[in-house]
């Protein structure tokens, strides 16, 4: 049997795939949002080293990097679903553990791997502006929230967002990995479509193509909102 | 009036200041002469609190603090009461000359922009800078980044401006325009601690000269008595180092 590629089914991947994109969008786009929020929080705890609170963030970053995101995601699974039923039990609540949605699991990996990404990225921008505009900021009695709106976080978005968009593309693909703990997105959604017929080169192509399409757009867009931001900068690096 | 006692601080097992005292009467010029390391930069520092003093308390305006107990509200009311003009001028860099002098007014101290505009571009026009209100530090020469520097810090209308070596980054043909606006601020009475090398400027304005060596204040006086009649044998060694032979005979 010679090589065949079935250029209508692959068509129809293409499509089942685009119907998953959604999903996708909410695997990746919600554990940006809340990376970029609680990011920052930890990013800025660590920089002006509170007490005992920077310290536990340094270590918690430092182990949750250490961990492939298909580890975090699986144990994470793992953990929920066998002490779910334990849990339901002693609260007397009316559920097992098929009641969890998996896709919730997932958003809450992924947001707690974006978490620890972006609370790097942050602390790089925001250490990437120069000491002596901190400093000024002091200097004329801002308080230190004023100094991180007015001055700081303006001048370390230039700087990070390019990283945030690297981020983003990050989980665009890592939300693949969501496939293994059963929540149907774009490969599992393409992949059940070639269990009758065994095409899955075509399934995984679609699947490809669509997944490159998303971050030529992510990537598209970062490139566009890089030139509105610093534009003061126009005048030089320094 | 200021009046500094016993200040003292160390970087680590290094003592940077033996305790520093020191008064400046209001609408005093005080120039802070010494050779690098001597800690006039971190006196200057410790006054506005972007290095925390160890010990020594610090009154300027209506503001006592003891600087082994200081709060941060005490540490936000010296610095509203005081302004500080940088080596590097640190100007902020997503802001426009104007948005630079306007920003101490309407952020800490909440006045309307209306008003804040109005004073800002009054002081950048003393400055002679009343065309670059709209354009950024990386636009600007150094001497009129420095100049936007010192009108940053004259728009607070603070109690004290300190100005840290504001000319030792300029090119020397810059040093003259920032030079000139710092007298004319200095004629119109507002106290000013200046760390320079600037000799002449020390000679022309200064109302008193202290010189500073290894952490403690060697020799105070007048421009006169200090720089032309030393008293201390390491103050006239400093001055020979730095002083062009000429200088000696006004």
């Amino acid at each position: 049997m010679g090589f065949q590629f079935d250029i209508s089914f692959f068509v129809y991947e293409i499509g089942i795939a685009i119907q998953y994109i959604p999903v996708v969008l909410l695997l990746s786009i919600v554990p940006l949002m809340v990376g970029l929020l609680l990011g920052t929080g930890i990013a800025i705890i660590r920089l002006f080293k509170v007490r005992a609170l920077a310290q536990l963030f340094t270590i918690v970053v430092v182990f949750l990097r250490g961990v492939p995101l298909l580890l975090q995601l699986t144990i994470l699974y793992l953990t929920v679903t066998l002490s779910f039923d334990s849990l339901a039990q002693t609260l007397d609540l009316n559920m097992t553990s098929k009641d969890i949605s998996y896709t919730l699991i997932a958003v809450i990996g992924l947001s707690i791997n974006a978490t620890v990404y972006l609370s790097e990225v942050i602390r790089a921008a925001l250490q990437s502006v120069n000491s002596g505009q901190y400093e000024a900021a002091y200097s004329i009695g801002m308080t230190s929230l004023q100094m991180l709106k007015r001055i700081v976080i303006p001048q370390a978005l230039p700087v990070a967002i390019p990283l945030i968009g690297s981020n983003l593309i990050g989980l665009i693909k890592g939300s693949a990995i969501a496939s293994l703990i059963s929540v149907v997105e774009i490969i599992n959604g393409t992949l059940f479509e070639a269990n009758g017929n065994y095409k899955f080169l075509e399934a995984y192509l679609a699947a490809a193509i669509i997944y490159w399409a998303l971050c030529i757009l992510v990537e598209r867009i970062v490139a566009f909102l890089e030139t509105r931001v610093g534009v003061y900068g126009k005048g030089g690096v320094v | 009036m200021i009046v500094v006692k016993g200040l003292c601080k160390s970087f680590g097992k290094q003592e940077v200041l033996k305790g520093i005292d020191l008064t400046v009467e209001k609408g005093e010029v005080v120039v802070l002469l010494g050779p690098s390391g001597s800690g006039k930069t971190t006196f200057l520092r410790c006054l506005n609190f972007l290095e925390r003093p160890d010990a020594g308390e610090i009154t300027i305006g209506d503001t006592h603090v003891d600087c082994k107990s200081v709060t941060k509200n005490e540490i936000l009311q010296i610095r509203r009461n005081t302004a500080m003009v940088f080596q590097l001028y640190n100007l902020f860099k997503n802001k426009t000359a104007l948005e630079n002098v306007m920003e101490g007014l309407v952020t800490p101290r909440k006045i309307p922009k209306i008003e804040a505009e109005e004073i800002s571009r009054k002081i950048l026009k003393k400055v002679g800078l009343g065309a670059k209100h709209d354009a950024y530090p990386s636009q600007l020469s150094g001497g009129q980044q420095q100049r936007v520097g010192i009108a940053r810090a004259l728009a607070l209308n603070p109690e004290v401006i300190l100005f840290d070596e504001p000319t030792s980054a300029l090119d020397p043909e810059l040093v003259g325009e920032v030079l000139a606006v710092m007298k004319k601020v200095a004629k119109e009475g507002l106290t000013m601690i200046v760390v320079t090398h600037e000799i002449s400027f020390a000679r022309d304005i200064a109302s008193k000269v202290i010189f500073i060596d290894g952490g403690v204040i060697v020799e105070q006086g007048t421009a006169e008595e200090v720089l032309f009649h030393p008293k201390e044998e390491r103050t006239r060694q400093f001055l020979k180092r730095i002083l062009p032979a000429s200088d000696y005979s006004i």
